[in-house]
């Protein structure tokens, strides 16, 4: 497993000068925006896509094949790459956080709170682990380039999920002040139904890649 | 006798194709050749012993184990070297001995910067810049890099030009100075197969035609040029595949001793590797 993520890291050096390239971009456009919240939502958004294109660069190799005759097997080739989401995921919160707060500092205007602005990245974080939670079992089954042009159908799926959500809630009669009180509540039942789905959706790429055939 | 790869009654269906009920034991200590035309089914058979693949009938044994290619203490102990390389394209060669640190619990990274100095291979230069030769080396390095007791080739030889092919057999032929090492050799070179095996297995059209002692093999089996009118007399049970051109026939047998003691009218030459293969891939008779 440790070999596997060694792996993916080893090759996402290849984009590592396009990624220095777009966070200066991010952090250009924040102060021309003068609101450096937008640093870390599309450090997020930005950072939680090199899953897909460390995907890309097994399947081009025909990576896969070879890793089943070393002593890995199916399920760690999944394992993998969900932890290297979730370790992407994390990596670009902390880091569009401390890049923000550092634009923040520069900028000496009125910034967002903090606890506000971690609120905001973690929900992007949220909707971007959902979106690859959806797309990871299609990659498995389809390959990524099939599977990338589906992205936008999981995108749009995932929105509308929250956005039904969110209007049933209203709909059970939380008006915005109440959603404030509820947020008590809100936040963890997002935490736990969110890694319930991502552990669903690992167990489907389980359930795909013991039935995959090289 | 110890086996290293057991198979029994391997069964696999394809739209097109299906390797059909196939029985082979590896003797450990052994290296076995395994031969057979584009499209025989060799690397169905391969990719079934590795399980990367859904057998459909069939068991299979790696190092005396059950479904061995799903079982990691014994994957630890196997080095699979592929017609291809298949480690992506930004990886160099000392990021691959880091990864395979970590993944073989045995990884010999002297050993593998040894081979790849042998093989010409630049540490710091990322695969993509390799050559299909190169890369196949890089798999060669990393088979022989973790103590491994069995090396399984899928046609890796074809891509390597006749002097690094040389020098790979020796290697192959070293490896196999230890008691319990094992190779299973995949190819379409007859010749390497002729110069380093014990044991010849031949496919054709899913179905395996024999599993032989070399020696033995070459041995037997004989060409006999002969007139129609001698092909004719000849024992059927003696014939394993035949040729006419315009003036004679060939036939391959698979007794010429037998053939010798009963008639002195016939020609008979020793069959080479790669005839036995043409006859039998010509004529679909199964051998005895």
């Amino acid at each position: 497993m440790k070999g596997l993520l060694l792996k993916d890291i080893y090759n996402m050096r290849k984009v590592g000068k396009q990624y220095l390239l777009i966070l200066l971009f991010f952090t250009c456009y924040c102060f021309f925006l003068k609101n450096p919240s937008f640093f870390p939502m599309m450090t997020v958004m930005s950072f939680s896509m090199l899953v897909l294109t460390t995907m890309g660069y097994d399947e081009a190799a025909g990576f896969d094949k070879y890793a089943l005759t070393l002593p890995l097997n199916r399920e760690d080739l999944v394992r993998a790459k969900y932890l290297l989401l979730v370790m992407l995921l994390v990596f670009s919160f902390v880091l569009g956080m401390l890049g923000s707060t550092l634009i923040g500092l520069f900028m000496q205007g009125d910034t967002e709170p903090i606890l506000d602005q971690m609120l905001s990245v973690a929900t992007v974080a949220v909707i971007f682990l959902l979106v690859y939670a959806t797309i990871l079992p299609l990659v498995f089954k389809l390959g990524v380039e099939k599977a990338r042009m589906m992205m936008m159908v999981c995108y749009i799926a995932v929105f509308a999920g929250i956005f039904i959500v969110f209007k049933l809630a209203v709909g059970l009669g939380a008006s915005g002040e109440q959603m404030e009180e509820k947020m008590m509540i809100l936040v963890p039942a997002v935490v736990i139904l969110t890694v319930l789905y991502l552990i669903g959706s690992y167990f489907v790429s389980i359930r795909i890649i013991r039935k995959r055939e090289w | 006798m110890k086996y290293a790869i057991e198979v029994e009654g391997l069964t696999k269906h394809y739209k097109d194709f299906t390797l059909d009920n196939v029985s082979f034991r590896v003797p450990a200590g052994s290296i076995v050749g395994f031969i057979g035309e584009n499209g025989a089914g060799k690397t169905t058979t391969i990719k079934a012993i590795l399980d990367l693949i859904q057998r459909d009938a069939g068991t299979v044994r790696i190092l005396e184990r059950e479904n061995g290619g799903r079982d990691k203490e014994v994957k630890e102990q196997i080095g699979v070297i592929f017609d291809e390389c298949y480690f992506p394209d930004g990886l160099r060669v000392v990021d691959v001995n880091q990864m395979m640190r970590q993944i073989y619990r045995c990884w010999d990274s002297d050993k593998f910067f040894n081979y790849c100095k042998e093989f010409g291979l630049p540490e710091k230069k990322e695969v993509k810049e390799f050559s299909r030769g190169m890369k196949v080396k890089l798999s060669i390095g990393v088979a022989l890099s973790h103590q491994a007791r069995l090396i399984i080739l899928d046609d890796a030889c074809g891509a390597l030009d006749p002097v690094v092919r040389n020098e790979i057999l020796d290697i192959f032929m070293d490896f196999i100075q230890e008691e319990d090492h094992t190779v299973f050799l995949s190819s379409h070179i007859t010749s390497d197969i002729e110069k380093i095996c014990d044991y010849i297995m031949l496919i054709h059209q899913g179905k395996l035609l024999f599993f032989e002692n070399k020696d033995a093999l070459l041995y037997h089996y004989g060409i006999v040029r002969c007139t129609e009118e001698q092909y004719k007399a000849l024992d059927p049970n003696l014939i394993v595949g035949m040729r006419r051109n315009r003036f004679e026939v060939e036939v391959l047998v698979n007794n010429r001793q037998v053939l010798e003691e009963h008639s002195h009218d016939y020609v008979i030459d020793p069959a080479s590797v790669e005839e036995i293969l043409l006859y039998v891939a010509k004529s679909s008779v199964t051998l005895r």
